[in-house]
C-alpha cells in the first residue's frame, strides 16, 4: 500500500497534506484500541482544529489506546485515490482506516456534512450504521453541532454529546472492557453512558460537562504540521463556555457555565506549548477572551517571561477596556476586529448584545490611537425583528468608524474600513431556535440595500454568500430525516461547501427534493413555541423554559445580564460540581 | 547543518521545510539570532531550494544563535525535532562570511528510471555528444530558451544499470532542473522516461578566500527585506 500511496503523491496538489510524520505525531507499537479522529474538510484547515488536538493528546499521552488522524483528501487527491483503488488511510501509519476499532469526527459546523459521507465512502466503511458489520470500525462524532445530532444521526453509531474529555474516556475503557461482544451489544452499553446518543437505543440523552479544565489535559506538545496551515500557531483554551448570553449563540448557550483556567496554568500552557511546538505565536482562546477574569494579568506575566513571543486575542469584546488590553500585547496592531453584530441599539437589545453605541465609538477611537488603520466590522442580517432603520444603523456605524479614523489615526489617508455581512442562521438550543431564518429574496433585498446605501470611499463591504447559508439553515434544525437529503446532495456532487469555489447550490437542492422538502422551507420555518423539536431529546442542561422566556424577552428588547456580574437567571446549567469557576489573581 | 530529506518527506516543499527548520532550532532551546529591520527574521536558509518530490541525501542549512551552543547537545536536540523523512547528519560551525546560498558551484543528482527502454543508452550518448540542448521554459511573462547542456555537460548511467546521474553546474545566471534533462534525454530517446526516484546526492559550496571567526548574535549590517 505504501508504495501505491507514494506514486499517488507524484501526481496530486500539495502531497505533503496526506504524509504524515509530523513532529508531534504519535506512533504506537503497542495499544490497545486503535481510533482514528477526522475533522472533515483538508489538512491545513483540520490541523487547526483544537478538538482534534485535544481528544488526540488525551488518548496517546493518557491511556494504552493508540489515535491517528485522517482529514478529508482534496477532490484531486480522492479522485486518484478511487482510480487506483486505494483506500482511505490515516496519516500515522497509512494503513487503513476501515480497520480501525473507532473513528470519529468533529461536527464543528454544517457546510463539513457532506465530507463525512466523502470520507466513510472512500474508506469503504458504510454511510449507514445499520449496514455496517462486525468488522467496521465504529463511527462516531462530537462537537458543538452535535447539539442537534438528527441530521447525521443515521450516519454514526454514536455521538458525544458534551465535552469530549468527560465522555472519551468513559468510552474507551467500555470498549476495551467489551472487546469480542457483538457490536449491538456494545452500543446498548454505550446508550446507558451519561453524554452518549446512540441513534440504535434512542433515549433522552443529558449533556456530558467537565466541571473543571484540567492541566493535564493541555495539549502542550501538539502536532506540528508539516506545511503552512490556517493558524499556524499555539493555541491555548483559557476558558470554557460564555455567560453573556447573546441569543443567537450556539456555544454561548451550548458551553455553559464558564469555566476559566488559573492564570499560573494560562502561563505555564502557553510556555511549556510554545517551547515543545516551536510556534512564534500563541493565542489565548475562548469564545471571549477579554471576559477572562485576569486577562490583564495573564497579558503581563506572559509579556515579562516571554518578550519574543506574539501573543493574539481572538474574540475581542467591543469595549475600550478590551482594545486597550492588547497594548499588552506585542503583537503589531495593523488591523482590529469588532463585532457589533447588529446596527441599531434596539436590534442588539434583542438579541441580548449588551454593546451601546458609545462603546462602539470608544473602542474604535480607542483602536486608532493605538496605532490601528484597519477596522473590521462583523455585522449579521436577518435577525428577528429587523427593519430597515436597523440595516441603516450598518451603515451609519462603518460610517461612524470612518469619521473617527480620519480624526484620530496617524494617517487619516489610510483608513480601512472592512464591513462584513453574514446572515443569521438559527440554531438549536438556543433562544432563536423557534425562529425561522429569512428566506432568499429578503436577504437579496437587504444585501441590495447595503449595496446602495453604504459609502465606498475606504469602506469596504463583503456580503457573505446567502446560498450556503440557506443550506447552513435548513440542515442546522433539521430532523433524521434530514440525513436523506445530505446523502443526496453528496450523490449529486456536493462537497467541500464551506469553500465558495466548491459550493455546489443544485446538488443540495437535488438533495433535499429527494426528501420531497426546499431549502428554503426548512430553513425559513419557525416553530410554534409549543411545538415539539426533533432535538428534544437532547438536554443541554439548559432549560427550555428559560430559552423560551429569553425568546419572549427579546421580543420586548429586554436585556439579560451576564451571570457572572448580574444576578442567577436560572438557565439550569449548574448542578453540584457543575457550576461557574473563575480563576482568582 | 546537514540533514537528508528522503522518503515522505520529499514532498515537503521549499517555504515549508524553512519553517520546519526554524520550529525545529527553536524547540532545541537555544535562541535563534534575528534579522535586523521592521520585521525581524529568524537567520536561517537552505543553500538550494529543493523541488516537492524530489529527494535530498545531503543537504546544507545555514543558520545563526544568539550565543555559542554546545554542538553534541545541538545536535542531539535537533535529531529529534524533524519530521519523518527528515534527519540531520551533522552540526558545525561555519567560518564564512557570506550564505551557502549564495556559493553554490554544482550539485549532484541521481535518477531512478521506471522502465528502461534499450534506447535509453542511446539517448545519453546523443546528449553527451550534443554541442548544445536549448530548451524552451514556459514562463507567464513570456517564454525562454535555455540551453541545459552549459549546466548539464555529461550524464553517466548508474553502475546497476537502472538510472541516470549527473553533476549541474550552478552560475549566476542560473541553472537547470532535473526534469529538464529527462526531458532533453526523453526526446533523443524518443519515449518517455519516468522516473521512479529523483535525488540529489549533494550540493557543492565555493570555499571562501577568507573565513572570519564565527559571530554570534545576529548580522550587524542590515539586510533588506526578504
Amino acid at each position: 500500500m505504501e508504495k501505491r500511496i507514494e506514486s499517488l503523491l507524484e501526481g496530486v496538489e500539495k502531497p505533503a497534506r496526506y504524509i504524515g510524520g509530523e513532529v508531534g505525531s504519535i506512533v504506537k507499537n503497542d495499544f490497545s484500541q486503535r481510533i482514528v479522529l477526522s475533522y472533515p474538510d483538508v489538512y491545513e484547515i483540520g490541523t487547526a482544529n483544537q478538538a482534534v488536538q485535544i481528544i488526540y493528546s488525551l488518548i496517546n499521552h493518557h491511556s494504552d489506546a493508540w489515535a491517528e488522524r485522517v482529514y478529508c483528501p482534496w477532490p484531486d487527491m480522492s479522485a486518484a485515490m478511487r482510480a487506483a483503488g486505494v483506500p482511505l488511510f490515516a496519516l500515522e501509519s497509512w494503513k487503513p482506516v476501515a480497520a480501525a476499532d473507532l473513528w470519529g469526527f468533529t461536527l464543528q459546523h454544517e457546510l463539513t456534512y457532506t465530507n463525512i459521507l466523502e470520507m466513510l465512502d472512500l474508506a469503504g466503511v458504510p454511510l449507514h450504521w445499520q449496514d455496517r458489520s462486525e468488522d467496521d470500525p465504529l463511527v462516531f462524532a462530537g462537537g458543538p453541532c452535535a447539539s442537534n445530532p438528527h441530521p447525521v444521526a443515521r450516519f454514526f453509531d454514536f455521538i458525544l454529546i458534551g465535552d469530549g474529555e468527560q465522555v472519551v474516556p468513559e468510552v474507551l475503557a467500555l470498549c476495551e472492557d467489551g472487546k469480542g461482544l457483538p457490536r449491538r451489544e456494545l452500543l446498548k452499553r454505550l446508550a446507558e453512558l451519561e453524554g452518549i446518543f446512540v441513534p440504535a437505543f434512542p433515549r433522552q440523552v443529558r449533556r456530558a460537562v467537565v466541571p473543571k479544565l484540567d492541566y493535564e489535559l493541555v495539549p502542550v506538545r501538539q502536532v506540528i504540521p508539516s506545511m503552512a496551515a490556517v493558524h499556524d500557531r499555539a493555541t491555548v483554551e483559557i476558558m470554557r463556555g460564555c455567560t453573556r448570553g447573546c441569543r443567537f449563540c450556539l456555544a454561548g448557550n451550548w458551553y455553559r457555565p464558564v469555566r476559566e483556567r488559573s492564570v499560573e496554568d494560562v502561563c505555564r500552557a502557553v510556555t511549556e506549548m510554545v517551547e515543545r511546538t516551536g510556534y512564534e505565536e500563541a493565542s489565548l482562546s475562548s469564545l471571549s477572551t477579554t471576559d477572562y477574569t485576569c486577562i490583564q494579568e495573564a497579558l503581563t506575566n506572559l509579556a515579562q517571561s516571554q518578550p519574543r513571543l506574539r501573543v493574539s486575542l481572538p474574540s475581542l469584546r467591543v469595549d475600550p477596556v478590551a482594545i486597550r488590553l492588547l497594548g499588552l500585547t506585542s503583537s503589531r496592531r495593523g488591523s482590529i476586529t469588532l463585532a457589533p453584530e447588529a446596527g441599531s441599539q434596539r436590534l442588539r437589545d434583542v438579541i441580548n448584545k449588551q454593546v451601546s453605541g458609545e462603546d462602539i465609538e470608544e473602542a474604535l477611537t480607542e483602536a486608532f490611537h493605538g496605532g490601528s488603520t484597519t477596522v473590521k466590522l462583523y455585522f449579521m442580517i436577518g435577525l428577528p425583528t429587523e427593519t430597515e432603520a436597523d440595516l441603516q444603523g450598518i451603515v451609519d456605524i462603518a460610517t461612524a468608524a470612518r469619521r473617527i479614523g480620519r480624526q484620530e489615526a496617524t494617517s487619516a489617508g489610510r483608513v480601512q474600513i472592512n464591513v462584513s455581512v453574514a446572515s443569521f442562521v438559527p440554531k438549536a438550543h438556543t433562544p432563536f431556535q423557534w425562529a425561522g431564518m429569512n428566506g432568499r429574496e429578503e436577504l437579496a433585498a437587504k444585501h441590495a440595500l447595503l449595496r446602495r446605501e453604504m459609502p465606498r470611499k475606504q469602506i469596504k463591504l463583503s456580503l457573505h454568500d446567502i446560498e450556503p447559508s440557506l443550506v447552513e439553515g435548513a440542515v442546522a434544525r433539521g430532523r433524521d430525516e434530514t440525513a436523506g437529503a445530505i446523502e443526496a446532495a453528496w450523490r449529486a456532487g456536493a462537497g467541500f461547501d464551506a469553500w465558495t469555489e466548491k459550493f455546489d447550490f443544485a446538488a443540495w437542492e437535488t438533495g433535499f427534493d429527494a426528501i420531497g422538502s426546499t431549502i428554503e422551507h426548512e430553513a425559513t420555518r419557525s416553530f410554534p413555541d409549543d411545538a415539539a423539536l426533533p432535538w428534544d431529546d437532547i438536554d443541554s442542561r439548559v432549560d427550555k423554559d428559560f430559552l423560551l422566556a429569553e425568546k419572549e424577552k427579546s421580543e420586548r428588547g429586554e436585556v439579560t445580564i451576564d451571570c457572572r456580574w448580574g444576578t442567577c437567571e436560572n438557565c439550569g446549567v449548574c448542578e453540584d460540581d457543575i457550576e461557574m469557576r473563575i480563576s482568582r489573581p | 547543518m546537514r540533514f537528508s530529506k528522503t522518503g515522505r518527506a520529499r514532498f515537503i516543499s521549499h517555504l515549508d521545510t524553512l519553517s520546519c527548520l526554524v520550529r525545529a532550532v527553536r524547540r532545541t532551546g537555544f535562541e535563534m539570532a534575528f534579522s535586523q529591520g521592521m520585521r525581524p527574521k529568524p537567520l536561517l536558509s537552505l543553500a538550494m531550494p529543493l523541488g516537492v518530490g524530489v529527494e535530498g541525501e545531503d543537504e546544507i542549512c545555514d543558520f545563526s544563535l544568539q550565543k555559542r551552543a554546545p554542538l553534541t547537545e545541538l545536535a542531539k536536540k535537533l535529531s529529534h525535532e524533524l519530521p519523518k523523512g527528515m534527519e540531520l547528519k551533522s552540526v558545525g560551525p561555519s567560518f564564512d562570511r557570506s550564505k551557502s546560498a549564495a556559493r553554490v558551484e554544482s550539485c549532484g543528482y541521481r535518477i531512478e528510471l521506471e522502465s528502461l527502454t534499450p534506447t535509453y543508452e542511446d539517448a545519453v550518448d546523443k546528449y553527451n555528444h550534443s554541442p548544445e540542448i536549448v530548451l524552451l521554459r514556459k514562463r507567464p511573462k513570456g517564454d525562454k530558451e535555455v540551453d541545459i547542456k552549459k549546466y548539464v555537460d555529461h550524464v553517466r548511467i548508474l553502475e546497476s544499470g537502472n538510472g541516470i546521474a549527473f553533476d549541474m553546474e550552478v552560475t549566476t545566471e542560473g541553472t537547470a532542473r532535473p526534469d529538464e534533462i529527462l526531458a532533453a534525454l526523453s526526446g533523443f530517446a524518443g519515449s518517455e522516461l519516468a522516473p521512479v526516484r529523483i535525488v540529489r546526492t549533494g550540493i557543492k559550496v565555493k570555499e571562501e578566500e577568507q573565513p572570519r571567526p564565527p559571530r554570534y548574535g545576529g548580522q550587524q549590517k542590515r539586510r533588506g527585506r526578504r
